[in-house]
């Protein structure tokens, strides 16, 4: 892995109250003072407060600045000089960076110049790859503008957790979707006669915005099908009867879902989170069909329950996620959860107290991450 | 040799020890209703002191009660050949005869019952009948019914009880049946949704069947 990041140094709190007055001008007199002493001369004297780790930057290089008043510009781009780092303002946060493992071309030096510049030919505030970091905001062009420091980060470890934590993330999961329909039949008049039905499947895409703090709002397209069957259990005693004797009727129903869910994280891990998840379902019927199979004649279309068929419900969820990262953008999901529908499938067949376990399984893409 | 003289000295003298010994069986408890057969050898010559050894010897088992008397009491679930064979140990004379006994009626029952019947006169279902499980006319292992047959009102539109003495097999398919009018001899009754009761016992077993049945036509 490119090692781009060599040593953070993160002003924390930089300047009094988080207040960071970049062109605000101070008396320095350093003479092959270390590098770690210059930094909390700069605390003790002016106030600055450096919080950094220091990894393969030496923290005893030496400094020297003669004595005069500077900027605190020019006094970082002449630390940068000379300590051998560049270092650039990456949303209001002074990132330090070696230059021995810098690799950028030649046509990535800027034309401004700057006393770094001017020695190594880079200009210090602009050296990183544009397309691992936003571009570097020139502290030169613009010395009287304050900056707010983060004065929570500690450290670059910390604030990459945080940073990941605080992740606003748009995506796409696909799902497929297997329910196990909780149907309470109506009773048949006929004792010997039975409703039964399979596992119901489905698939479902959704887009999801989770907003870096816990929440998680999903919507999107599902399909799910309902299917149930009534088996007759005719016994006749001649099989020719010519009257038709229905052997087992196929109820086919599926209906296109909207969901709305929303998520709450309760446990966030590196590669792992778990939400409970609770939403709503607005189902519109898009297959309706039914189909008897005789045990005297063929199989035909009939009508014993499509005329009782809803096709419009609504329905009410709560369940649990799982989100298992697997690559930098895609993850396994698996959430299980019950549903509650507002009415029945069928007031033929079905009671109207419908619920469903559903299990979702499926993988995740991140598209956006802000 | 005194023993043998003797027996020598009483054949001679009397005519009636001269006759050769016979046995017969015969059978009681036979109808299909009774639970238990009951055998009795009859033994005719010889010097009246027997030794009774009963046996099935088809299939050959184990016979199943007490030994060495005049008659017997068997209930066995399949149908045997008995021999009964009797010695006189006087005259050292032997008999034997054989009879078959039926089983009598245990265990489960054996029925097939429809659960539809179209009574429009077209000679295909028009009977709810009862039958053996394959659908054929066997035996349903049962000597007694009762049947009642109730619409969704629970009124009773049919009831017939019967049990079966004669022969041995009971109740056989067909026996029991309804034609699907009101009593047996009124009108056929409404397309609809009936519930029936049937009551089959047999010597070990009694069971009700409880269900519906659809008159359609």
């Amino acid at each position: 892995m490119k090692i781009y990041l060599v040593a953070v140094f993160v002003l924390c709190p930089l300047l009094l109250l988080g207040q960071f007055n970049i062109g605000r001008s101070i008396y320095v007199n350093y003479h092959l003072t270390p590098l770690e002493a210059v930094l909390e001369n700069l605390y003790a004297e002016h106030g600055i407060t450096f919080s950094y780790g220091f990894d393969n930057i030496s923290s005893s290089t030496p400094i020297t600045i003669n004595p005069r008043a500077i900027t605190i510009a020019e006094l970082l781009e002449e630390i940068c000089r000379q300590a051998g780092l560049t270092y650039m303002i990456i949303e209001k946060i002074i990132v330090f960076r070696s230059l021995k493992q810098d690799n950028f071309t030649e046509s990535r030096i800027p034309e401004t110049s700057s006393p770094a510049s001017r020695k190594t030919g880079r200009s210090p505030t602009q050296m990183l790859s544009l397309t691992e970091l936003p571009r570097p905001r020139s502290i030169l062009a613009a010395p009287t503008i304050s900056y707010d420091i983060n004065t929570d980060v500690l450290s670059s470890q910390e604030n990459q957790k945080k940073r990941r934590l605080s992740q606003r993330v748009f995506g796409i999961a696909v799902s497929p979707v297997v329910d196990f329909n909780f149907y309470e039949y109506r009773p048949r008049h006929l004792d010997f006669q039975y409703f039964k039905h399979r596992l119901n499947m489905g698939i479902g895409t959704s887009l999801y915005f989770y907003n870096g703090n816990r929440f998680l709002l999903k919507t999107g397209v599902n399909w799910a099908s309902k299917n149930f069957t009534l088996h007759h259990n005719y016994l006749i005693f001649d099989p020719t009867e010519p009257v038709p004797i229905p052997d087992v009727t196929t109820v086919h129903l599926q209906y296109i879902e909207i969901p709305l869910n929303f998520g709450y994280t309760i446990l966030r891990k590196k590669f792992t989170s778990i939400w409970l998840t609770s939403g709503v379902y607005f189902l519109n019927s898009s297959r309706e069909d039914e189909k008897t199979s005789f045990q005297n004649r063929p199989q035909s279309r009939t009508a014993y329950f499509s005329h009782a068929n809803n096709t419009k419900l609504f329905s009410g969820s709560l369940g649990l996620a799982v989100n298992q990262k697997v690559i930098s953008k895609a993850s396994l999901f698996i959430e299980p959860e019950f549903i509650f529908y507002s009415s029945s499938i069928n007031n033929e067949a079905i009671n109207s107290s419908v619920t469903a376990f559903r299990l979702n399984a499926g993988v995740a893409y991140r598209m956006i991450t802000q | 040799m005194k023993k043998m003289l003797l027996a020598f000295i009483i054949y001679a003298l009397n005519p009636i020890a001269t006759t050769a010994i016979s046995v017969s069986i015969s059978q009681s408890g036979t109808a299909a209703n009774s639970c238990t057969r009951t055998l009795t050898a009859h033994v005719s010559g010889g010097s009246g002191n027997y030794i009774y050894t009963w046996s099935i010897v088809d299939p050959s088992m184990p016979w199943p009660g007490t030994n060495n008397v005049a008659t017997v009491n068997i209930a066995l679930a399949q149908t045997v050949d008995v021999n009964v064979s009797v010695d006189d140990v006087i005259l050292n004379q032997y008999d034997n005869a054989t009879v078959t006994v039926y089983r009598t009626l245990e265990g489960g029952f054996n029925t097939f019952q429809p659960n539809l019947i179209t009574p429009n006169g077209d000679g295909i279902n028009d009977t709810w009948i009862v039958t053996a499980a394959d659908k054929t006319f066997s035996p349903l292992n049962a000597f007694a019914y009762t049947l009642t047959i109730r619409n969704s009102s629970n009124v009773v539109v049919y009831s017939d009880s019967n049990t079966i003495t004669s022969g041995h097999l009971g109740i056989i398919g067909g026996d029991i049946e309804w034609n699907a009018r009101v009593g047996g001899t009124g009108s056929i009754v409404p397309v609809g949704i009936y519930s029936y009761q049937l009551y089959l016992e047999n010597c070990s077993t009694s069971t009700t069947y409880s269900s519906s049945l659809q008159v359609l036509y």
